[in-house]
């Protein structure tokens, strides 16, 4: 039996009957660059916006982890969780230089939090109430734990009890009090200390310093929910073959009459379908179930399941609950959260300002270059489960998280 | 649970404070269907018009993962189911019948596919040999028998095909001889586009899948053998895309 408390603040970890719809993330027209300041938006391309504006993530996690050039950012996404005092949001960078891709290091994914003062004021008074509720328990139960015990004639007149609930609402109002000092407390100081420390290298300094900023023009998404009706068409006219369709049920009768057939197409037998090189059965999925809403950029499903590009292989066959691996802050395990699709490289300009790049270098070779610049088949981004945040409450916080890229395969 | 809370809060994803999910451009999910939008590398080469023709698919021996590909520089293709017939397995259930579904396509100019798929449903069966015939097109050489006078209209040399036991060869037929074949592989060879031939068949001709696959590597053997007029050296160009470098240099076609 457990009480009705505790049940209170567990709802995230019950198992649901039915996971959570898909939803889907389509462009939704490109954005001006002097109003691309908004780090509540979800978009592709453009330029990171930081939740607290000067405070950005360590500047290692904007360069690449092979070339040690800076990246671009190809996704900024809002995702609040429900329950949560936190502001949040995901920013995914990836080098644009093909001699970087198929390694470690050329995409990178961080989840960055901002507690949310009037979700933090809420939470804290729901914890207050509690404390309150449970301090009131546990003098109801000391006084039914002694109710004659230290009876005197005098305490019939409310020596006692007085005492108790004075003793009680000063409890409450010290710790009331206590509370509005330490949060006085607590913001004063990262006041002053924001202002106090200048000679060290603050993070906001070093980022804008060390790094040039690249960034590829911006589109915003638009998020929907995914729809698969449409799983039949395909795009094939079907109408044409309507004979040999309405020729099923015939040939179900027939074929199990005779096994023996004469002449003609005898001897046939179940033969397992051959694809092309590079196509394997997890490639066909992926390409029908994109086919039906081709525009798609980003999947979300936070704790579902991704739809891979092609079939795990090698050491990363594994279930795809343990895909993410381990969160590197607080240790718990990992979660599916949302996906790249390839539409992204369709939409940003990656092998134009990858060329432009490189002609400032070679000048002298002349060429046709067509493939150049960043490549993948999608992009799995990992999270930790319990949405850890690593440092004192009221900072924003910067997590690096799994990203887990398949390529195309030969 | 969170009674405090909000109730925009729960959307998620780009939902919360309702900045993320703009509500724009609704208008537009009536085209969504019919654009296509590649997956792959080479159908984001295709789909920006880097490449120009299926031939240069086919120098550089590009694997091709997305039918749109092929429907995209081949819109004249002509599919034809061979053969629906079906197959069955034997379950500790009774038996479990399947449908395989034999599809035949091409351009009548030099372009042909075969695809075999075995499904629950004949509809299912036909939808996906017609995609695995696309994938799998191959280019036809075609030649003279006699004089070079004209377009070229049959076979350039006797080439053999070979699948099970089937067997089949085709032979160079003078013009106007049209096509000397059983129904079956007559039907491929017009799709090829090869308008006189001389066949010979060899084996259990009866297992039509086996010959109508012997047919298609017959055809497929065309551009396999090397005669005289392709003994100058090639000049071997780099293709559109190298695993381990940067960028390629590719020779300006004509």
């Amino acid at each position: 039996m457990s009480k009705p408390i505790s049940n209170k603040g567990k709802g995230k970890n019950k198992k649901k009957a039915t996971p959570d719809p898909v939803l889907l993330g389509f462009p939704d027209g490109s954005i001006d660059p002097e109003q691309d300041s908004d780090a509540y938006s979800t978009k592709i391309g453009g330029v990171p916006v930081w939740l607290q504006s000067g405070f950005a993530p360590p500047a290692e996690y904007l360069k690449c982890g092979i070339c040690r050039q800076s990246m671009y950012l190809l996704f900024q996404g809002y995702v609040p969780l429900a329950n949560s005092i936190y502001h949040r949001v995901i920013y995914v960078w990836a080098c644009n230089r093909r001699l970087c891709m198929r390694k470690e290091g050329s995409f990178t994914v961080v989840r960055s939090h901002l507690v949310d003062p009037e979700y933090l004021a809420a939470h804290r008074k729901k914890e207050e109430e509690k404390r309150k509720k449970e301090q009131l328990k546990l003098e109801q139960q000391k006084k039914a734990a002694q109710p004659f015990g230290a009876f005197q004639l005098g305490d019939l007149w409310g020596s006692n009890t007085p005492s108790f609930s004075q003793a009680a609402s000063n409890a409450i109002t010290t710790s009331e009090h206590d509370d509005k000092s330490t949060d006085t407390d607590t913001l004063t100081t990262t006041l002053e200390k924001m202002t106090l420390d200048t000679q060290s290298p603050s993070l906001q300094e070093q980022s804008q310093q060390e790094i040039p900023i690249v960034s590829f023009p911006g589109e915003y998404l638009w998020i929907t929910e995914e729809d698969l009706n449409n799983y039949d068409a395909m795009g094939i006219d079907m109408e044409r073959y309507r004979e040999y369709i309405d020729m099923q049920n015939t040939l179900l009768e027939a074929s199990s009459e005779d096994t023996t057939e004469e002449g003609t197409w005898g001897g046939e037998a179940y033969e397992k379908q051959q694809l092309p090189r590079g196509v394997d059965k997890q490639f066909k999925k992926f390409a029908e179930r994109v086919q039906l809403q081709p525009n798609q950029c980003v999947r979300y499903q936070w704790g579902g399941i991704p739809l891979l590009y092609h079939q795990l292989q090698g050491h990363q066959q594994q279930s795809i609950r343990s895909l993410g691996g381990n969160c590197s802050q607080c240790g718990s395990s990992r979660t599916f959260e949302l996906q790249l699709m390839p539409n992204i490289l369709s939409l940003l300009p990656t092998s134009e300002y990858a060329s432009a790049e490189l002609s400032e270098n070679n000048k002298k070779k002349d060429v046709n270059s067509w493939d150049i610049g960043m490549e993948f088949g999608t992009i799995l981004v990992f999270v930790c489960e319990k949405d850890c945040h690593p440092v004192d409450i009221e900072q924003p916080s910067y997590v690096k998280e799994h990203v887990l890229v398949q390529f195309e395969q030969d | 649970m969170a009674d405090s809370a909000p109730a925009d809060r729960r959307g998620g994803f780009g939902r919360g404070r309702g900045r993320g999910g703009r509500g724009r451009g609704r208008g537009r999910r009536g085209d969504e269907k019919t654009e296509w939008v590649p997956v792959t590398k080479l159908g984001r080469l295709v789909k920006a018009g880097k490449i120009k023709n299926m031939e240069e698919i086919y120098t550089f021996s590009l694997p091709v993962k997305e039918y749109q590909i092929v429907d995209y520089f081949l819109p004249s293709l002509k599919d034809e189911v061979m053969k629906i017939m079906p197959v069955q397995k034997q379950t500790r259930a009774g038996q479990r019948t399947r449908f395989k579904a034999f599809v035949v396509i091409g351009d009548a100019d030099g372009h042909v596919g075969l695809g075999v798929k075995c499904s629950k449903e004949v509809a299912t069966a036909i939808r996906g040999a017609i995609i695995l015939a696309k994938l799998s097109v191959i280019p036809v050489r075609r030649g003279y028998w006699g004089t070079a006078l004209g377009e070229p209209h049959t076979v350039p040399c006797k080439v053999t095909g070979k699948c099970g036991s089937a067997m089949c060869r085709l032979i160079p037929a003078p013009k106007g001889t049209g096509l000397v074949a059983a129904p079956t592989p007559k039907k491929v060879l017009q799709l090829a586009g090869i308008t006189d031939c001389y066949t010979t068949s060899r084996g259990s001709t009866r297992t039509l899948g086996n010959f109508v696959k012997a047919t298609f590597a017959a055809i497929g053997n065309t551009y396999g053998f090397l005669t005289p007029d392709l003994w100058t050296e090639t000049e071997f160009t780099k293709g559109p895309y190298q695993e381990h470098t940067d960028f390629l240099a590719v020779k300006q076609r004509k």
